[in-house]
């Protein structure tokens, strides 16, 4: 077997011991203020995204001020006006959605994609594992942003596209933890023994193997969650994001960067949503890890 | 680590990392030429000039491009085998080979440069981080990592190149020690500092947290404990327990680094105009230069399977309790 | 403060703009000779210029002086025999004289004697004909600038006479424009060869090439103009506009070949130690649409589209107010411009009118529809093109107003040209030369078989006189067929042609020696010789 490098922004909670109780882990998140008041933003933010259109001032595309060219913060426009004399507000608050739904869908696709694949190759091991491991490390190998220049190009830029090309290409990671986890799992007694009982793989897996899994799953997702965002943005600054004009985060950032000694704002507002968001997701993930890793309390016992 | 069991797993790792090589050439090559477009307009350029159709098929007879795919790709790979990677196309005349070497220099002394200032930084904050946990030194190293991994690094770039290149030389004049920060380019060597700092501050943001998440992994572990019981002082069982094995994810970022070399440092090198290799990625790709592309990637795939071997045999050397089996 | 600042740009348009265009129309018929007398006048030797360009210099040789930041480096390397210079006159360089016969089948050059290249031999006729003829195979890409040369005689040393097989009435501007190359090393090189390791006439020679990076000339003592005042030509490659903007400002540059951001530009014109130069380009931003598309094909709705869009408020929104609004594909200050052509205002009342007699009814979404063909097609423009996306933006706007869907899509510059010419992309927005002094309606891009034919336009009358106009030589015989021509575009509208905009070149003062009459942006930067640093 080999040793897979950790991912590096993610270390594993090792899974020795039973889970904790659940009541225990919900109290210990409850407990931890950053991934309270994390939580909270992230629910703010998605009611921002269900009611854009009602919390929003103007319309985010068709609402012209013209002769208003990247003027700046007013009382009636508080983040100013965009480079084509858009109100911004209304745009970046449009954009929640498109970041949340990137965000949130390309997640979903990859942990099902990577859950499955590293579940698969650390379960049965052998070629399956080959096979699979080979197709992990050829996806990790390959330049990332080349197969999403060719994607978008090849399927023609959407949102659409934008989730299914960051969701088909990031699931690697996930599959690297969870093969790692899985491979450690399949030796541990209450594996062996459903295994000794008769049980189908397929059983073993869904019952024993996943949940065992998900904790990890979970916190890694919601450390990911950022960086998709940023991707999206990477995507939008090379042209291959959402159509515009749909507002987006990425998309109005990499817009005001041609004006970003001239009409600041433009590039900062959005800036600071995505960071704000980001922050966010980390502080969450971080709450969960500490929430669901048993050895904070009990220590690592061999 | 008996000889014949290291022998034996080498000679699989290495038949392993060639197969995905192979396997990565042979995506890049069918993934290129799925990109819509064709390289021949783009050499033929402004239009005031009529183009012809037997002009469009001289050019590409010359490079090839009218021949089968499968023999294409083969034509490629066989001088590949041979050290010859080809012309680029857009540059034509010039062996792919000079421009890949080239470039790389660039890029990586510029990531060299960056992961020491990260690791500088980055480390002792997240030991304290970790030890501190819940502390405000814990509170805000993750806010500064979050900032740096959510700052966008174009940003970040011209704000620095406005303030150090722009506005310090008029308030203050030169300062002292570094003198003149140019906005772009490398002439002096002053010209690398903003480029360090602006991918420092990205790479330390990541660094910082996989410091803070390894040091409480250990924290809790028996030989922290025993070496406590027995009474070391708290520093000596940081230093010579701690920071010896937050060496691991230092190599784990170093490792991931290089497989991100290639597209991680793009947009930092086209505000800054450097020539380096994530540039001439991007720009090869939007401009279908087949044989940069396909040859590029190639030689990353290479430097990626020897550095994910070199991590994986490092990790047994820091970190005996990882066996390589 | 940002407010005061913020009042400053917007009250400035007006001032600046009458400056610049002042700057762009003076000095029309000055001479070019006093322009260089001022040059050697104000010139101090030595020293480096720094020049900035937007993309990487790919090439050194005649196949690559297409784009514009590539020519400014290689006219200073080497030299062509004649050239249509910033005063959009032609103006001899390597040729002592010219002659085209009257019939325009052949053209005799008296070459300069004692013009030396880089490696110490002399130019002479021969190497005239290697050069034509080398460059006129096909698989160059400046191939086709030659169409119509049969042969090149060589008279005796310095006298070429070229012949041609049919009148090409833009050969002058076209074919004579490709920079003469030594035989005797060419012969050894090659042409790819030689696009790396160049050597000329020109006034410098090539000192170090790192094509992504920099490309350094050293002066050439020996040029036969006399030595340039400088001792370096640098062209830096700097592809964000806003570091370009502050590195002249900072000093590291001296010029820009490729602009800056308009507001970047007006601050600047507002700066003694700069010097702005403003002029019209000749190729129109315009959104080709392809005429075969079923929803596209009939007139009227390229029309009614044409009128829906106020072309003029896409220039103040986005333009600071430069630039005209095309009324036909020809610029308004090309000499063969035809006013008198149909016009179309900003009338989406009339854009409704021709819609609806055209049989495309509203549906309850808006959008028109005719027969279950829906108005709807996708404009994509060129990934990344933060100038000229935000037009297409505006456009869909107006577009909107009238029930015309057009969705917006981004793609790189190669597969939007090659979806254009082979049909399969239905609109794009970008800027295209439809028509030089020479060639006032170029076959590639207007004639139904043109390589470059973007609209798929096909009108066999469009098709007849384009033959006919290139078969000409006399301007004043030409004249009529061109302004029929534009008559045509106008009535046919096979792409919305939006506006003409101006090209605007930022000098610092520590670069001296700048010619007075300029009207053509780029050519200033191939007398790198006459340019001293100040």
């Amino acid at each position: 077997m080999t040793t897979a490098p950790p991912d590096p922004t993610f270390v594993p909670a090792p899974q020795e011991a039973a889970p904790p109780s659940r009541n225990k882990a919900v109290r210990r998140f409850l407990g931890n203020r950053m991934a309270v008041l994390s939580t909270v933003a992230v629910a703010l933010l998605c009611l921002l995204a269900i009611f854009a259109p009602q919390i929003a001032p103007y319309q985010p595309n068709d609402d012209l001020f013209l002769g208003q060219r990247g003027v700046g913060p007013s009382w009636e426009h508080p983040m100013g006006h965009d480079h084509v004399s858009r109100d911004l507000l209304s745009r970046v608050i449009h954009g929640t959605r498109v970041a949340l739904t990137v965000g949130i869908l390309s997640s979903l696709i990859s942990i099902v994609i990577g859950v499955i694949v590293g579940a698969l190759a650390g379960y049965f091991g052998g070629w399956v594992d080959e096979v699979l491991s080979l197709l992990i490390d050829a996806l990790m190998a390959f330049p990332l942003i080349a197969l999403l220049i060719v994607l978008a190009a090849v399927l023609g830029p959407s949102l659409t596209t934008t989730i299914l090309v960051i969701g088909g290409t990031v699931w690697a990671r996930y599959a690297r933890v969870v093969r790692a986890e899985v491979m450690s799992l399949r030796e541990r007694d209450f594996v062996t023994a459903a295994r000794a009982l008769g049980a189908l793989d397929r059983r073993i897996i869904w019952k024993h193997v996943v949940p065992n899994v998900l904790t990890s799953v979970i916190v890694l997702a919601s450390l990911q969650v950022g960086s998709i965002i940023i991707l999206e943005s990477a995507l939008s600054f090379l042209g291959l994001g959402v159509r515009p004009p749909t507002a987006t985060w990425g998309g109005i950032l990499s817009d005001g960067r041609a004006f970003i000694l001239r009409y600041p704002h433009i590039a900062i507002f959005p800036g600071v949503m995505i960071v704000i968001t980001v922050l966010a997701f980390n502080f969450i993930g971080d709450g969960l890890r500490d929430a669901l890793d048993p050895h904070q309390k009990i220590g690592r016992s061999k | 680590m008996r000889s014949p069991d290291v022998s034996t797993y080498l000679t699989f790792r290495i038949l392993k990392g060639l197969f995905v090589v192979v396997l990565i050439s042979v995506l890049t090559f069918i993934v290129m030429r799925m990109m819509p477009g064709d390289p021949v307009y783009l050499l033929l350029g402004e239009g005031q000039i009529p183009i012809t159709d037997a002009q469009i098929q001289s050019i590409r007879e010359k490079w090839g491009l009218d021949r089968p795919l499968p023999e294409q790709y083969f034509v490629w790979a066989l001088n590949l085998l041979r050290g010859d990677f080809g012309e680029s196309l857009i540059r034509a005349g010039v062996p792919v080979r000079d421009m890949i070497f080239e470039a790389i220099p660039v890029t990586a002394l510029l990531n060299a440069y960056a992961l020491g200032l990260a690791i500088v930084i980055a480390i002792p904050f997240g030991i304290a981080a970790a030890v501190r946990r819940n502390s405000w030194v814990d509170y805000s190293s993750n806010a500064i990592s979050a900032l740096g991994i959510a700052t966008p690094n174009f940003w970040l770039a011209l704000m620095l190149i406005v303030l150090f290149a722009l506005y310090v030389p008029r308030w203050f004049g030169e300062l002292p020690l570094i003198g003149r920060i140019p906005p772009f380019g490398l002439r002096s060597w002053q010209g690398w500092i903003l480029p360090v700092i602006v991918i420092a501050t990205e790479e330390m943001a990541v660094l910082m947290r996989i410091t803070r998440g390894a040091v409480l992994e250990l924290l809790p572990q028996d030989f922290v404990r025993t070496a406590r019981s027995k009474g070391l002082a708290e520093r000596a069982v940081l230093y010579r327990h701690i920071v010896a094995n937050t060496m691991l994810p230092v190599i784990t970022v170093i490792g991931f680094r290089i497989a991100f070399l290639l597209s991680g440092t793009i947009i930092v090198e086209t505000v800054f105009a450097l020539p380096g290799i994530g540039r001439l990625f991007v720009d090869s790709v939007l401009r279908l230069d087949y044989q940069v592309v396909q040859s590029l990637v190639v030689v990353f795939a290479v430097l990626v399977v020897v550095v994910n071997l070199l991590t994986d045999f490092l990790y047994a050397l820091v970190d005996p309790r990882i066996r390589i089996s | 403060m940002s407010d005061m600042k913020l009042a400053r740009i917007l009250n400035r348009p007006l001032s600046r703009r009458q400056f610049l265009r002042y700057s762009a129309a003076t000095g029309i018929g000055v001479s070019i000779g006093a322009g260089t007398m001022n040059a050697w006048a104000q010139g101090t030797q030595g020293g480096t210029l720094t020049w900035l360009g937007h993309q990487e210099v790919a090439g050194l040789g005649p196949n690559d002086i297409g784009p514009d930041v590539q020519s400014s480096v290689i006219f200073n390397v080497l030299n062509p025999l004649v050239h249509v210079n910033y005063a959009s006159e032609t103006e001899p360089i390597l040729a002592r004289s010219y002659e085209v016969a009257p019939d325009g089948l052949s053209y005799t050059f008296v070459l300069h004697e004692g013009v030396m290249f880089h490696d110490g031999s002399e130019l002479t006729a021969e190497d005239v004909k290697y050069t034509f003829e080398t460059y006129s195979e096909p698989g160059n890409t400046v191939a086709s600038r030659f169409n119509g040369m049969r042969e090149v005689e060589v008279v005796d040393r310095y006298t070429a006479r070229v012949h041609m097989d049919t009148v090409n009435a833009a050969f002058l501007r076209l074919a004579c424009e490709v920079p003469i190359v030594p035989m005797a090393y060419h012969e050894e090189v090659g042409v790819d060869g030689f696009r790396t390791a160049p050597i000329g006439t020109g006034a410098f020679r090539v000192d170090t090439w790192r094509p992504a990076e920099f490309t350094e000339l050293v002066a050439f003592p020996d040029h036969f103009r006399g030595a340039p005042l400088i001792d370096r030509l640098r062209l830096e490659v700097v592809p964000e506009p806003s570091v370009r903007y502050i590195a002249l400002l900072t000093g590291d540059a001296q010029a820009t070949v490729w602009p800056l951001s308009i507001e970047d530009s007006i601050e600047l014109s507002d700066n003694p130690d700069f010097r702005v130069i403003a002029t019209n380009w000749n190729s129109p931003r315009f959104i080709p649409l392809n005429n075969d598309v079923p929803q596209l094909s009939d007139r009227r709705v390229r029309q009614a589209m044409l009128s829906a869009i106020d072309r003029q408020r896409i220039l103040d929104e986005l333009e600071s107010g430069f630039g005209v609004v095309a009324s036909s594909h020809l610029a308004p200050h090309n000499p063969f411009f035809n006013p008198d052509v149909p016009q179309y205002p900003f009338d989406p009342e009339r854009a409704r009118s021709l819609l609806e007699g055209a049989g495309w009814v509203e549906g309850s979404d808006g959008i028109r529809s005719n027969d279950g063909l829906r108005l709807s097609f996708t404009c994509t423009t060129i990934s990344g093109d933060q100038t000229r996306r935000p037009m297409a933006e505006l456009s869909q706007i107006f577009l909107r107003a009238v029930g015309v869907d057009m969705q917006l899509a981004e793609a790189p510059v190669a597969s939007i040209l090659q979806g254009l010419r082979e049909g399969t992309l239905e609109a794009s927005l970008f800027n295209w030369t439809h028509g030089a002094l020479v060639d006032p309606s170029p076959a590639g891009t207007l004639r139904s078989d043109g390589g470059d034919n973007f609209t798929r336009y096909n009108n066999p009358e469009m098709d007849r006189l384009i033959d006919e106009g290139l078969t000409i030589v006399d301007p004043e015989l030409r004249r009529p067929i061109y302004n029929r021509t534009q008559e045509i575009y106008a009535e046919d509208v096979p792409a919305l042609m939006l506006h003409y905009n101006q090209g605007i070149n930022v000098f610092s003062n520590e670069m001296t020696g700048l010619p007075d009459n300029v009207l053509v942006g780029t050519p200033v930067f191939y007398r790198g010789n006459e340019y001293g640093r100040g």
